[in-house]
């Protein structure tokens, strides 16, 4: 199993950048509240799931996600890297194909961490930056990282980073959300630099980052919208029953809200390290 | 026949036509309900498309109660009469009367249901002979009617023995009664057990009062909530305006109680053949 060690990376200033205590601390006020645990069916996903016609609750569609990241790689055998894995909710979901010495996962929260030790026990946990990781060349067999490469300054730094830990042969699997550029520069928690127009383009980030066999699969209907009529209906009808006011409502809408004019594109991709 | 007393000048019948002229003009209401004209929650169940086929679905739930369908029938707040539109697949027009409070309304209804009969007229004075039909039949209006047990004394009155009321319902909690403009606190009802009670107190038998809530108000409301929101995710409208849209059934949220699908009949022999 991988152990992070000394790379001797010299740390960049990113004082302007995505601010990572900040970014802990918006997850860590959303991702431990009484309602949005129900909505997610106390499942300790956190992501807008991949949604279709079978999809009843926010935790399929969610643990539906994994599973059409996992369809992307060819063996699921070896080890495997969770990146950004939140409360181990997609770190627990792996331990259905990986037995838990084979998966490790990180995350910049240590509270989320603690909760993903017990979600995920005998994985590796380590509070880790997606763009430093601390782990030697060729660690892994798989990387994967669901819904998070948009916080991380930059994605790209990340892609190379992901293939420099993958063994070759091994495959990056993720999805990602794609925002205008306007949303880019405006968003506390995501930055201009990592602006991507379109599927196209993503390819070529991929690609020059070192990935050959590049996938992008544009999700926006099944992740996205799914994602967005999850939680209007599940809202909409708490109220109904008289479980939320007003006021509650509009507050737990308003974070869906704010994003619908902003998000481009959901997509899906996948790279192999050669 | 209950005397008549004076209506309030703030809950005046004409200005409750007045409210929803206004509601029935605007366009992306006109829109919500397929340009039917139908103006009501609607019943939801399973294969129900939209607030159109809903509405339809209404008032073939209400029908549902009759033992038959002939006979003449009346249709109390027939609103732009797509209501009495839909009456006339099973009535013939000459049988078919629509009365509503709006004159402006009732122009439209000519149009939506040709042949049938439209009076302006307020639901508890009503301008008939006794016995002059074999079925009364009001949507979701009798909670603005003041009051709605006069409106029962009325609708007793001008059916024949063995003929049938019909209707759907909204009670609000007593606060909402008193203090929303278009309702009246003297029509407060607490449960389906007093709603009864209230039909039987002026010689109803039969009665059914069934609970819709769910299909009715909550169908409704869910539809609505995905109608707008189709809209702002498709940038349509702005999230100010998402909010305007659904400010109205917001408001109701907490001040329905219940949605009730009612028949009841008078007592006497069954109607005849319907009479010409």
């Amino acid at each position: 199993m991988p152990v992070p060690g000394e790379r001797g990376v010299a740390r960049m200033d990113r004082s302007a950048a995505v601010n990572v205590q900040e970014l802990e601390k918006g997850y860590d006020g959303i991702m431990y509240n009484a309602l949005i645990d129900e909505y997610v069916d106390h499942s300790d996903f956190f992501n807008y799931g991949y949604w279709d016609q079978t999809t009843a609750s926010q935790r399929q569609a969610s643990e539906n996600l994994v599973r059409q990241l996992l369809a992307f790689i060819p063996d699921r055998s070896g080890t495997i890297l969770d990146v950004a894995c939140g409360k181990g909710a997609s770190t627990r979901y792996l331990l259905r194909h990986y037995p838990p010495e084979a998966v490790t996962g990180i995350n910049i929260s240590e509270r989320q961490l603690q909760t993903a030790r017990r979600n995920a026990p005998g994985c590796s946990f380590y509070l880790m930056d997606a763009t430093e990781l601390e782990f030697p060349d060729q660690s892994f067999d798989n990387v994967i990282c669901v819904e998070a490469a948009f916080h991380f300054d930059t994605r790209e730094r990340f892609f190379r980073e992901a293939r420099r830990v993958l063994k070759p042969g091994g495959s990056l699997v993720l999805s990602d959300i794609l925002m205008n550029r306007a949303a880019e520069q405006r968003r506390t928690f995501r930055t201009e630099r990592n602006y991507v127009r379109d599927l196209a383009e993503y390819r070529q980030v991929m690609r020059r980052s070192g990935f050959a066999d590049v996938r992008v699969v544009d999700a926006t209907t099944n992740c996205w919208h799914g994602h967005y009529w999850g939680v209007v209906n599940f809202f909409h009808q708490r109220f109904l029953a008289g479980e939320l006011d007003y006021d509650g409502l509009q507050r737990f809408l308003d974070r869906t809200y704010k994003v619908v004019p902003d998000i481009e594109y959901y997509i899906l991709a996948a790279g192999r390290r050669e | 026949m209950t005397p008549h007393c004076p209506a309030a000048a703030a809950t005046a019948p004409d200005q409750v036509g007045a409210r929803y002229d206004r509601m029935l003009d605007s366009q992306v209401h006109s829109q919500y309900y397929g340009h039917s004209d139908f103006l009501n929650y609607g019943y939801w169940d399973e294969g129900t498309e939209n607030q159109r086929q809903a509405s339809e679905r209404l008032v073939e739930k209400l029908l549902e109660f009759l033992p038959g369908r002939g006979g003449r029938i009346l249709d109390v707040a027939c609103g732009k009469g797509a209501t009495t539109r839909y009456l006339c697949r099973f009535f013939p027009p000459e049988l078919v009367t629509g009365i509503n409070i709006s004159e402006r309304q009732l122009e439209i209804a000519r149009k939506n249901a040709p042949g049938c009969t439209f009076r302006v007229m307020d639901a508890t004075r009503l301008d008939f002979d006794a016995r002059s039909f074999d079925v009364v039949i009001c949507v979701e209006a009798a909670f603005h009617f003041r009051t709605r047990r006069r409106f029962f004394g009325e609708a007793f009155r001008v059916l024949r023995p063995g003929g049938h009321l019909l209707l759907s319902d909204i009670l609000m909690h007593a606060e909402a009664e008193r203090r929303r403009r278009y309702r009246h606190e003297e029509n407060y009802v607490r449960d389906e057990q007093e709603y009864r009670d209230q039909l039987a107190a002026v010689g109803f038998t039969d009665i059914r009062v069934v609970d819709a809530t769910g299909p009715c108000w909550k169908g409704h409301f869910m539809n609505v909530v995905r109608f707008f929101h189709e809209k702002f995710f498709a940038g349509e409208i702005s999230r100010q305006q998402l909010a305007d849209h659904l400010r109205l059934s917001y408001d109701r949220v907490p001040d329905t109680e219940k949605y009730l699908l009612v028949a009841a009949m008078k007592p006497g022999p069954p109607a005849g053949a319907p009479e010409t």
